[in-house]
């Protein structure tokens, strides 16, 4: 009897890839939904000023002087908040990357620059936005640096800082009194500098060191002016390596309503030219015939995967975080879809309504299980509404594997999701059958 | 080889065969007509396992009940509508109908069963490019492939040009004259009068009369000769003159 499911399986195969309309909805199209999408939302995430959100607790001229370099660095866009609760809460929206908090004693600190001190600065960022945090670190430094460069052309400012070290003993320092000599030393040599330079052209080092800020000295660069204090705000760790990490999950989800939809429309064909008839005749049962269906329907759904996992892994370079659960999770969505397939082969059975209203289903529930619009996208009422689409599984369960990473347990998890919606399809179909077959 | 006792089966209240019993033995064709909606199409359903009967029974040799998968390997079926894949072609189509009856075939005996429909030089073209005569014939060798011993035959030559007619039913002769059982369902009197040893009218889900032609215009037709247009004269005597749907 296996051979004879294996002929109707290879049958059902070659039909589905000999229609042209099923194989485009299944192979093509998913693919340049993919790859289109992923150049768009390429595009989309270009490089351009940094979004973050400031809030100055400290009211100092040092921390004024520090948030208008920030203010004015084109690679950043800053917005002042009030509170810190409201710009954690734009970060967590996804409307910055992170806040800076500049301290209330931002200022003390500042002016012990050349003494020890740094300026002290908090960054709540978002984990997943890895990139834009590495640049506004960078960045803070950058401007830490001509902040510094700026104090060292201070007279006035030198001037303060000796008093201060004069005035402190060498072991609140931490340095011996010989270090604490030559420092003073120093300071009076820069601020003899800083006046004369003053006296022949206003504020030297601005003019050096202000306009890109990179003038910086190499001796200085072991020196760190900043001391930022970094804290996750938001839990997601995980970022995609590229746009076609999300986006090729999201071709997917085409190609499986492409296969549903293929596997539905062949078995209303069937029935409608009396293919089925012919094939109830023959010495083998209904189920048979529907196992082949199903069996193709898999088939399809792996190979569809397969080939888009296969193109985004060598031609689009991402690579699996864990390739091992690749396959257990493209296996566990062929058999779901294969379920749905046969649900929605139930539930609609007459050609029309397999091409009307069960493609309008299919078509729903692809649109809002994340298949244009990606669910990190979504409006929360959205994103949660999205639950009731099995796509919304199946493209969870392909994420882990691809880029999301997480537990063997997580992902565990998101397969038995998976395997949910086949049981839950299944025995929609089961039932609905069922009926038909009283009613009949 | 073929035998049905006081079969009937109904669809709601509609009544669509009425204790029917028949029987083809091998090696003879029996021509099952009837106006539309006579309950021919049923009768086939039913000997063919397609659907129980309510009551009665149907009996393939020794075989048994047709409800029974591995006894349809006994029968041969070319349903009245053309129920060919168009983006197979007819080898493949042979070829798995004959896996599908048990019937594991090579290339060369699929080509044979073919060449029997006159079909052999075009087996590796798809189906959908085929004309209607040449989709009809397929049926045919379809329902042969396997080398059945009762060929039920639901209107076999229907919209077919004269050639593939004459073909056909050279078929269908030459299987019967090898033993062959054959049940025949067709609206053509000159076909049945031709083909079939004797014939059932059916109307009203009943056979309303059974034997040969000669039989069936002896007694109730109006002239004595053996012609198509004498067995048409029986059946609307029988069915009546009124339009059916």
């Amino acid at each position: 009897m296996s051979a004879v499911l294996l002929a109707l399986v290879r049958k059902d195969l070659s039909l589905l890839l000999r229609d042209r309309s099923a194989f485009v909805f299944t192979f093509v199209f998913p693919l340049v939904i993919a790859v289109l999408f992923g150049m768009v939302f390429g595009r989309m995430a270009a490089p351009g000023p940094i979004s973050v959100a400031l809030v100055s607790e400290g009211s100092g001229p040092l921390a004024e002087s520090f948030i208008a370099a920030l203010q004015d660095d084109p690679a950043l866009q800053i917005e002042r908040v009030g509170r810190r609760d409201d710009a954690i809460a734009r970060v967590q929206a996804a409307r910055c990357c992170a806040v800076i908090v500049v301290p209330e004693h931002f200022d003390t600190a500042a002016e012990a620059l050349l003494t020890g001190g740094s300026m002290p600065l908090e960054v709540l960022g978002d984990p997943s936005r890895a990139a834009e945090l590495g640049l506004l670190q960078g960045k803070l430094m950058e401007i830490g640096f001509v902040q510094f460069m700026l104090s060292v052309g201070d007279s006035a400012r030198l001037q303060r800082q000796s008093a201060l070290l004069r005035a402190s003993p060498a072991s609140d320092l931490g340095t011996s009194d010989s270090e604490r000599e030559a420092i003073l030393e120093l300071l009076a040599a820069a601020q003899r500098l800083a006046v004369a330079r003053e006296e022949k052209e206003q504020r030297p080092w601005e003019k050096q060191f202000g306009g890109d800020g990179g003038g910086a000295s190499p001796r200085l660069t072991s020196f760190r002016p900043i001391r930022i204090t970094q804290h996750a705000v938001v839990d997601d760790p995980a970022r995609p390596p590229s746009s076609f990490a999300v986006t090729f999950p999201q071709g997917v989800v085409w190609g499986l309503a492409g296969c549903v939809m293929a596997f539905v429309t062949s078995l209303s064909v069937e029935r409608n030219r009396g293919t089925l008839h012919r094939l109830c005749a023959a010495p083998i049962s209904i189920h048979f015939v529907l196992a082949s269906k199903a069996g193709a329907c898999f088939v399809m759904a792996l190979l569809m995967q397969s080939m888009l996992m296969l193109l985004v892994v060598t031609v689009f370079g991402v690579r699996p975080v864990q390739p091992a659960m690749l396959f257990p999770s493209m296996a566990a969505i062929a058999i779901a879809f294969t379920m749905v397939a046969m649900a929605v082969a139930s539930l609609f059975q007459s050609l029309g309504g397999s091409e009307g209203a069960g493609r309008s289903v299919i078509l729903i529930l692809a649109l809002l299980g994340g298949g244009s619009v990606p669910l990190a996208f979504m409006p929360p009422a959205l994103a949660s509404a999205s639950a009731v689409s099995p796509f919304r599984w199946a493209i969870a369960a392909l994420e882990g594997p691809l880029w999301r990473g997480g537990s063997m347990r997580s992902q565990l998890v998101a397969i038995g999701a998976v395997l949910v919606v086949a049981v839950i399809a299944a025995a929609i179909a089961w039932s609905s059958l069922s009926m038909r077959r009283q009613s009949a | 080889m073929l035998i049905l006792r006081e079969v009937s089966k109904n669809y709601g209240i509609v009544r669509a065969v009425d204790r029917v019993s028949l029987r083809v033995a091998a090696g003879e064709v029996v021509g099952l007509l009837g106006p539309n909606g006579a309950g021919k199409s049923t009768t086939v359903s039913l000997v063919t396992g397609l659907m129980r009967p309510d009551s009665g029974s149907v009996t393939i040799g020794a075989a048994g009940d047709p409800m029974t998968a591995s006894v349809r390997r006994a029968i041969g079926f070319a349903p009245q509508e053309l129920a060919l894949y168009d983006t197979m072609s007819a080898a493949e189509t042979v070829t798995l109908y004959a896996r599908l009856y048990g019937a594991f075939r090579s290339r060369r005996q699929v080509l044979e069963a073919l060449d029997v429909v006159g079909l052999a030089t075009r087996a590796d073209e798809r189906v959908g490019q085929y004309s209607g005569g040449m989709k009809r014939r397929l049926n045919l060798a379809i329902a042969l492939v396997h080398e059945p011993p009762l060929l039920v035959l639901d209107e076999p030559t229907a919209g077919v040009d004269p050639q593939s007619r004459a073909h056909v039913r050279g078929i269908i002769r030459a299987r019967a004259a090898s033993g062959c059982a054959v049940l025949l369902t067709t609206h053509d009197m000159e076909e049945a009068e031709k083909l079939s040893d004797r014939i059932a009218l059916m109307d009203h889900g009943q056979v309303q009369a059974e034997g040969t032609v000669d039989e069936l215009i002896a007694i109730h037709g109006t002239g004595s000769a053996r012609t198509a247009r004498g067995l048409e004269s029986v059946l609307l005597k029988l069915t009546g003159r009124e339009l059916r749907e």
